[in-house]
């Protein structure tokens, strides 16, 4: 029988007003190539009563919730949410995803929701003097708090990123110190946490609430502790996480935002000065969390656009863009891969040279699926986060013609 | 408390880190602290994410015992155990793990003692780093 929790799902998700049209089938990024799969499919088995064989399936975790399915549903029906709640009520029957990456993704947050040990997390500063930032709780060595609106960079797991994935050649730590720099031009000095805790996004999207909540609360007493106004981020997920999962538990939570919405503002505003040089082509990759679940398509564009490059649009993109092929470190299979080289193959067929992305994991995943198609001798894209080509043209500094 | 002593998580192979234990096992030697052995085929299996499960599980160290790399038996293991190594090594400096709790040995079959050693020292670390545990007997080996 389905149970309370999956009955107020398919409530408050609009399920049940699913016209089993297929127009999610068809829009669906794993469907073109997971035969049998189905966003309405999970939908039906659990109207049909059928919930511990819905339950069960792999198919439930094959969802990359990328919200391309919304896009197109005539009845409304929130089919990430859908998903999400069906997937924190198999995990209570103890069903889970295959795990990626050896588990080591889900033990680190674990780790910092367990909450023994006080990380050591902010390597990634460098000791580089010209990063203007306050470390909470204050170090030694601390300068005086920020007058005036705290702002608190989130910086998520980039530390963390960098180890796993430094051999892929992923910048994390390097785009964290970047973001910095991007802000302190603003004429922000950002707060960070010492012991800040993984957002959750990935735990919850895997429906494992329970951890969740821990991170949740760990994070929440640290950004009141802080007395932060406001929260930027670099990522994505941390950005949607923060902005909507914590206010809905929350009750109240400084507003979040993406870093790119900051800066993309302060340009147009003329507080922000780029040195617009002719600098090429190059394609964007909107992140399914800052697309379809932010809504923010236009301010990356925005920067790019601002710093010179002509942006191409690939086949795909804005509300219609292919997600990067795995999301919440579930789930990496043969379908992941192909989405991932139907994606760079929409990149190289626009001729730009760099695709360019907003999330830390749309490239991580691109520059695997890359270093795949290196070994089989396949020509090569450079894929890049947008902030280290801002970061890039502060350098350059001025303003040419 | 039920048992304040330290965990060490033992992380080996099939080759010279099981020789070492049988052979320490066979001599009765009490090893320091709570040593919990866990074997592998080979350490080129040892994916960071089991050190970080091994800590979530309450581990205080961990140790990795293999073989020289050119003693190898699977060829590759020596090598991919470098590159895993400093990851979990990495994750667990992020996380606060104090330095020397994961560490990694390659020794040939013979040389116990510095199993032993290894072990002592990371105890004794443990042991520092808890100063209201219990005061079990710890440190030096044999």
């Amino acid at each position: 029988m389905t149970s309370e929790a999956l009955r107020t799902a398919l409530a408050e998700t609009r399920a049940y007003f699913c016209l089993s049209c297929g127009k999610c089938t068809a829009s669906c990024p794993v469907a073109r190539w997971e035969e049998g799969f189905s966003p309405r499919r999970l939908v039906e088995g659990l109207l049909a009563g059928e919930a511990e064989a819905t339950l069960a399936q792999d198919a439930l975790w094959q969802c990359l919730t990328c919200l391309r399915c919304e896009m197109v549903c005539p009845s409304g029906v929130r089919l990430g949410e859908f998903v999400r709640r069906v997937r924190a009520a198999a995990r209570e029957r103890a069903f889970a995803g295959p795990c990626t990456h050896g588990g080591a993704v889900e033990a680190w947050r674990r780790l910092m929701a367990q909450g023994g040990r006080p990380q050591s997390r902010l390597r990634w500063l460098g000791g580089d003097a010209s990063l203007q930032v306050e470390v909470w709780p204050p170090q030694e060595e601390a300068g005086p708090p920020a007058e005036g609106e705290r702002t608190l960079f989130f910086v998520g797991c980039l530390p963390y990123y960098q180890v796993l994935f430094g051999d892929l050649g992923v910048p994390a730590e390097e785009m964290a110190r970047q973001a910095v720099r991007l802000l302190n031009a603003l004429g922000i000095r950002p707060v960070v946490l010492a012991d800040e805790r993984c957002c959750g996004h990935d735990l919850l999207w895997q429906g494992d609430e329970a951890t969740f909540a821990r991170l949740l609360g760990a994070n929440a007493r640290l950004v009141a502790e802080a007395r932060v106004d406001r929260i930027v981020t670099l990522c994505p997920e941390c950005a949607l996480t923060l902005a909507k999962d914590y206010p809905a538990r929350l009750g109240a939570f400084p507003p979040a935002v993406h870093l790119s919405e900051v800066a993309a503002q302060a340009l147009q505003e003329g507080r922000l000065t780029l040195p617009r040089r002719a600098q090429g082509l190059v394609t964007y990759q909107d992140p399914c969390r800052l697309g379809r679940h932010l809504g923010v398509y236009e301010a990356p564009r925005a920067l790019l656009e601002g710093l010179g490059y002509t942006v191409v649009e690939m086949a795909h993109h804005g509300k219609g863009a292919l997600c990067c092929g795995t999301s919440a470190w579930v789930n990496c299979t043969a379908t992941s891969k192909a989405i991932q080289e139907e994606r760079l193959r929409e990149a190289q067929e626009t001729g730009a040279p760099v695709l360019v992305t907003a999330c830390p994991k749309c490239q991580i995943h691109f520059r695997c699926a890359l270093a795949g198609k290196a070994r089989g001798g396949e020509p090569r894209l450079a894929v890049q986060d947008w902030v280290l080509l801002v970061a890039a043209a502060l350098d350059q500094g001025g303003e040419d013609a | 408390m039920e048992n304040a002593e330290p965990r060490i998580v033992i992380f080996h192979c099939n080759w010279a880190g099981r020789h070492i234990l049988d052979t320490l096992g066979r001599g009765r030697t009490r090893l320091p602290g709570r040593a919990l052995p866990v074997q592998v085929s080979c350490l080129g299996r040892m994916h960071p994410g089991l050190v970080l499960k091994a800590l979530e599980a309450g581990a205080d160290g961990i140790l990795l015992l293999g073989c020289p790399e050119e003693a190898c038996r699977y060829g590759v293991g020596a090598e991919k155990v470098d590159q895993r190594y400093a990851e979990a090594q990495g994750l667990a400096a992020l996380l606060g793990v104090p330095a020397g709790q994961v560490r990694l040995l390659r020794v040939a079959p013979g040389e116990a003692e510095e199993v032993l050693h290894a072990l002592a020292e990371m105890a004794a670390a443990s042991q520092a780093a808890q100063p209201q545990a219990e005061a079990v007997q710890g440190g030096g080996a044999q």
